[in-house]
């Protein structure tokens, strides 16, 4: 199975790739409180960002394609959220606006614009920062930060077994379709039912073998601190530089 | 030759949860730097066996390992003492990368980060996986994620090396890599396995297991040579 998607170009070398996973954090809660404080209709520190966001796109190496693509996703779920708010007007309002025979809110399409292009903006941050860094790197970040072992030994396991798991149910997928399952009719729905049952019992059990494994290597439920890289000149460079540069867009053009 | 025992089980019975026997009355012996293949078809019990060797599951008898009594208050060390080898590979390699899991074992023991670097470095030699160490675990081949497995528990320095089926799933180079990885160590080796082939070649003594009770300890040559053994136990 194909599973390499979400690490695709996290091996490629480019400036962003070599900051400490740490560093790259920071930034992008740094940034996403910048953006979300922005006004909607300061045109051009939205601009702004999505400029800067583009450079450092291409500055990753990997394909612009792929960022569009992923950040696309997002979009159906902003805009079922978002949807109706153009429709809604404020009591006493006045700023109704007649779109081929639609009445529709100034003040809505407004709050529509805002929500829609902060959650694209933000995405294509998040993946910039996702695409330059493997997952392993990422969980080192969280723990560098002091993020609960825990959390972090739950969020490696999710990555560790999703592969495993989704392996196991297209395993199940194929031996279904070789006995003629093709799932087009009501009454072969019982077979999904059975499906997950049987993956979410092999999970379990995996669970229960995974745990006898930490056991079995003297796990007792402690944590252990990993080695905390320290942050290069070039990290606090790159944090200072790109919160400064967001902040000046956003404090320029308000 | 120094025949001190190494692993010593009195006794040994057990029922899973819902009271099916698994172990009935197993006494066992085996000596330091032996080599003893675990016999039996599936079900036996091969596998509830070994995972008693370090105390993940216990039932009624006695169990000593390298002098100590297999009890909970021992278990940090046994652990440290009995590297298990789990049959599925996916289920021993739980972190995110090659050298997360082979440092696991050593974290828990409490080395300091250069001790565990160390370590890590010099098993993932050992096994023929150094250069691997940022990959994740889920993209080796079967046979490097076995290998791998053994790592984790070389990185302990384990002197008893407790194996689960070791070469089933393999194919025949992923085999031989196995085999011979095995047959270059200087330890005690439990390898529970059906593959009749390794054994003859790794081992030196098997032990038959069959419904949870043993039927045989002989020499391996001995075992191979009864046909009518080991047809009566689904090996043959």
């Amino acid at each position: 199975m194909q599973v390499d998607f979400i690490e695709k170009y996290a091996a490629l070398d480019s400036f962003f790739h070599r900051r400490e996973p740490r560093a790259k954090i920071i930034c992008c809660l740094g940034l996403i409180i910048i953006l979300l404080t922005t006004s909607p209709t300061a045109y051009i520190a939205l601009g702004g960002y999505a400029a800067v966001l583009l450079a450092a796109m291409i500055a990753s190496r990997a394909p612009l394609g792929y960022y569009l693509r992923r950040a696309g996703v997002i979009l159906p779920f902003v805009v079922l959220v978002a949807i109706f708010i153009p429709f809604r007007r404020a009591a006493g309002a006045d700023d109704a606006l007649d779109f081929m025979g639609i009445t529709l809110s100034r003040q809505g399409l407004l709050i529509f614009w805002n929500v829609v292009v902060k959650a694209w903006l933000a995405i294509l941050l998040l993946l910039v920062f996702s695409t330059t860094t493997s997952f392993a790197r990422q969980l080192e970040g969280m723990a560098s930060l002091k993020v609960p072992q825990i959390l972090v030994m739950v969020a490696g396991f999710a990555y560790r077994y999703l592969f495993v798991l989704a392996d196991e149910g297209l395993r199940m997928k194929r031996a279904g379709d070789s006995r003629g399952y093709h799932g087009r009719w009501l009454g072969q729905a019982t077979a999904i039912g059975q499906i997950i049952g049987t993956l979410f019992l092999r999970s379990y059990q995996r669970a229960e073998r995974i745990y006898q494994a930490m056991l079995a290597r003297g796990y007792e439920g402690g944590v252990y601190p990993g080695a905390v890289e320290r942050l290069k000149r070039a990290d606090y460079l790159f944090m200072i530089a790109s919160v400064g540069l967001f902040l000046t867009l956003r404090i320029i053009d308000r | 030759m120094n025949r001190s025992t190494i692993i010593k089980i009195d006794n040994l019975s057990y029922s899973y949860p819902d009271g099916t026997r698994a172990l009935e009355d197993i006494s066992l012996e085996i000596f330091a730097g032996e080599r003893v293949g675990l016999v039996g078809p599936n079900g036996a019990g091969k596998s509830t066996l070994v995972l008693h060797l370090n105390g993940i599951i216990s039932g009624n008898g006695n169990i000593t390992v390298c002098e100590l009594a297999v009890i909970k208050k021992n278990y940090k060390q046994l652990r440290q003492k009995v590297g298990l080898v789990f049959q599925n590979a996916d289920d021993q390699l739980f972190c995110p990368t090659v050298y997360d899991d082979a440092a696991f074992g050593p974290r828990n023991l409490g080395f300091s980060p250069e001790q565990v670097d160390q370590r890590v470095r010099r098993s993932l030699a050992a096994v023929g996986l150094a250069g691997r160490e940022s990959r994740s675990s889920y993209h080796l081949s079967a046979g490097e994620k076995r290998r791998l497995a053994i790592a984790t528990v070389l990185a302990m320095d384990a002197e008893i090396l407790v194996l689960d089926e070791p070469t089933s799933g393999l194919d025949p180079r992923g085999r031989r890599q196995i085999i011979q990885l095995l047959a270059g160590m200087d330890k005690t080796l439990l390898v529970a396995t059906h593959d009749l082939d390794l054994l003859r070649q790794l081992c030196q003594r098997a032990v038959v297991l069959s419904n949870g009770s043993k039927v045989a300890d002989e020499s391996v040559a001995a075992v191979l040579a009864n046909h009518d053994l080991l047809q009566a136990h689904g090996l043959e």
